[in-house]
């Protein structure tokens, strides 16, 4: 590989992580309003919630960031950088998995637990936030890792829309002099391995911890 | 927001651009999930061995591909192949280049993505079924092939139907992907109709509602399989 051109492919990583992470966290915030919602009672939020989920994953990421691409400077009626633009669609994204990971966290809590705080006296708000939210927290960190690995791999598809991400450096590397394939894709394949496979090694590690402690506490 | 929407561009050039784009999705995914089934199964069996040479390399496989994303993946057998050149010049030939079409390395790279995947799912089935009860077929005079053929296969089948029939789906859409090695699927042709038309909007739009209904064609037609089908093998649904 050229001189300079692993120490650029280290930085493309970093942006890679940067992209992934904060579309991590406002895919959550979306997860967690639509997996409440999915969770909830009431029709009418359970259906929007329903449509949400169903449609975005059932549409490849490569449409949603094309789209979402040409679509965002319409809606807002300026230019859109690049990084924003790929941030709301893997959020978009991102977020009906979060959504799912959340209505599953709420409902491994029991009934008895949701009796029993509103005969306290305590209102469907806070029972949320005092009762449930805590206890589905350890049920939803180790999938939401799950979901932080396919960000990471998923934000390889950002190369489409020409933003300079791991996998679109390692595509400028390959497409200058001297024009080496394999190595590049290599080092490529390796960062993405490394951080994916030791997250998802955290994750199996972090499950094995938090469902330890569950089954001391019951 | 003042844009004039022109929708008519995609159902005008749907049997023109479109529906060959959606024989080359299925094509694409039935050919690499059905050869990615076999791959997994056997992929599954090498990591239930208690034998390291082969546990080893069916877990290092099937960690690479589920840590690297897929476009790594089909870029490696794309580009990255292509880059070896086998030395012929001793026999007076001209040096020999591994190369694949687009069609090819987008079968291969798919194959390999989800055959990673398809072996996890057929892992985790295997091992769902229980010793005891498979000690218990034993114990009642049952021959291992029949232990397997109406003990195991059952259960395994019971488990592993839905994640295969999602892994189906997510092969499907993972396969526009190969879309950026020039496979003319679904993808493809919404982009070549792009360049032709400039109404990129309208057209990825029309692209997500292609696939949604894609997907949930794919899905109803697997829903109605097993209640045929496997009904016997699905006792909640009696």
């Amino acid at each position: 590989m050229p001189e300079g051109a692993f120490f650029f492919l280290l930085e493309a990583t970093w942006v890679t992580v940067k992209l992934s992470s904060l579309s991590l966290v406002l895919a959550f915030l979306l997860g967690l309003v639509f997996g409440i919602m999915r969770a909830s009672r009431i029709h009418v939020f359970r259906y929007v919630a329903l449509v949400y989920i169903e449609v975005v994953r059932g549409i490849p990421l490569l449409v949603v960031l094309l789209t979402i691409f040409f679509l965002l400077p319409i809606l807002m009626n300026q230019q859109v950088p690049d990084f924003i633009a790929v941030v709301t669609s893997l959020a978009l994204y991102g977020g009906a998995f979060a959504a799912e990971i959340v209505r599953a966290g709420i409902e491994s809590i029991g009934r008895g637990q949701w009796e029993a705080a509103r005969s306290t006296g305590l209102n469907t708000w806070q029972v949320m936030r005092f009762i449930v939210m805590p206890q589905a927290f350890l049920v939803i960190i180790p999938p939401a890792v799950g979901l932080f690995v396919g960000l990471i791999k998923d934000s390889s598809l950002a190369t489409v829309v020409g933003y300079v991400e791991l996998m679109k450096a390692g595509d400028i590397v390959r497409n200058n002099p001297p024009f080496y394939t394999f190595g590049p894709l290599s080092v490529v394949a390796l960062n993405y391995f490394v951080l994916c496979f030791s997250l998802s090694r955290f994750g199996r590690w972090l499950e094995g911890r938090l469902s330890q402690g569950r089954a001391r506490s019951t | 927001m003042n844009y004039v929407w022109h929708f008519e561009v995609v159902w005008r050039n749907f049997s023109e651009y479109f529906y060959p784009g959606i024989l080359m999705t299925f094509k694409l995914t039935l050919s690499s999930f059905s050869l990615g089934l076999l791959l997994g199964i056997v992929v599954a069996f090498g990591r239930l061995s208690r034998r390291k040479l082969i546990y080893w390399p069916a877990s290092g496989y099937v960690e690479f591909v589920r840590n690297t994303p897929f476009l790594v993946q089909l870029y490696f057998v794309y580009f990255g192949f292509s880059a070896f050149e086998i030395d012929l010049a001793f026999l007076g030939f001209s040096p020999y280049r591994i190369s694949f079409s687009p069609f090819e390395s987008a079968v291969i790279a798919l194959t390999f993505n989800c055959g990673g995947y398809i072996a996890e799912i057929v892992r985790a089935g295997v091992q769902a079924v229980s010793h005891g009860v498979i000690e218990a077929a034993q114990s009642s005079g049952m021959s291992p092939l029949q232990v397997a053929r109406f003990i195991i296969l059952p259960q395994a089948l019971t488990i592993v139907y839905p994640p295969l029939v999602n892994q189906l789906i997510l092969t499907m859409l993972g396969s526009s992907v190969a879309s950026l090695v020039t496979v003319p699927e679904l993808s493809f042709q919404g982009e070549l109709l792009n360049y032709m038309t400039f109404r990129t909007l309208e057209i990825y739009i029309g692209l997500g509602v292609m696939y949604l209904i894609l997907n949930w064609s794919v899905a109803l037609f697997f829903r109605v399989i097993r209640q045929v089908c496997f009904r016997r093998y699905f006792p909640e649904m009696h």
